[in-house]
């Protein structure tokens, strides 16, 4: 039977985690997200994970800042993008660890490049 | 202008570079104002690509597939195809699945070549509108960079 999830609010905000060693390499020269950091892989079937902001701090979603960057975006730009994102906490059950803030962006194709590069447009970095 | 013919694998069994090493010969670069002179613009650039060179698998602790030679070879060829133009590489930073993306920007216009291990394209953001994409091959240089360098007026 397919899960319930639940649509996250339109007034909420995002966070996604990129990685930034060894040469903070998706990240541009001003300090903005490169297209690849909200680019799909295979492992994702289709979701790009992140946080809902409320339901988090900066410094739990970044985890170890000195091998990651944090970036924001609102989730009404997700769906002005023609995007939806759901509710998908992690439970020591299911993933091992608990992480109530975990969301899911749906509706990307991995082929998909136009996508990503606006979504990185549109976010900004949180700067711990 | 004349210039050496870079060495180029075909991307999905065609040849990506060939076409655009003869355009390029040709491109009027005073339409950009930039002049001939060749010049130092993309340094970093291909010190990034020389660093991308020692990437491994999980190079992002995600599960990261490394660019392969033959990716990280495109790229260079198009770098030194954009510096013989006089285009400056805005940023290059490599992707989860093995793919190096190649950003230019000018005028709030911005272009994304993305070199996967298969096959290429390019994504034109503009300053105002949505983006449109498309196979990138060797023809569409030329009007990709007189594209980028286009003056659009930004929605006040």
């Amino acid at each position: 039977m397919k899960k319930q999830r639940l649509l996250v609010e339109q007034s909420e905000w995002l966070y996604r985690r990129s990685y930034s060693l060894p040469l903070k390499n998706y990240m541009n020269p001003d300090g903005t997200a490169t297209s690849r950091v909200f680019k799909l892989r295979e492992k994702d079937g289709g979701e790009l994970s992140v946080d809902v902001k409320s339901k988090t701090t900066s410094e739990i979603s970044i985890g170890d800042s000195s091998k990651y960057m944090l970036f924001e975006i609102a989730n009404q730009d997700i769906l002005d993008t023609d995007l939806l994102t759901y509710h998908d906490p992690c439970t020591l059950e299911t993933h091992g660890y608990v992480n109530v803030a975990h969301a899911v962006i749906v509706g990307m194709a991995i082929d998909d490049d136009m996508t990503p590069g606006l979504l990185a447009r549109r976010s900004k970095r949180v700067v711990l | 202008m004349l210039i050496s013919t870079p060495d180029f694998t075909p991307i999905n069994s065609r040849p990506l570079l060939t076409q655009t090493v003869r355009t390029v010969r040709t491109l009027d670069k005073n339409v950009f104002g930039l002049g001939s002179a060749r010049f130092p613009l993309n340094e970093r650039v291909s010190r990034l690509l020389n660093e991308f060179k020692r990437l491994e698998t999980n190079w992002d602790e995600d599960g990261a597939l490394p660019p392969s030679s033959t990716v990280i070879r495109q790229a260079e060829n198009l770098v030194d195809l954009l510096q013989i133009a006089g285009q400056k590489v805005y940023h290059i930073a490599p992707g989860p699945n093995g793919e190096i993306m190649i950003d230019l920007r000018e005028n709030g216009n911005s272009v994304e070549i993305l070199i996967y291990p298969t096959y290429a394209k390019f994504v034109r953001f503009p300053v105002v509108g949505s983006p449109t994409q498309g196979e990138f091959d060797d023809h569409q240089l030329p009007n990709i960079l007189k594209w980028l360098h286009e003056k659009t007026e930004a929605p006040r």
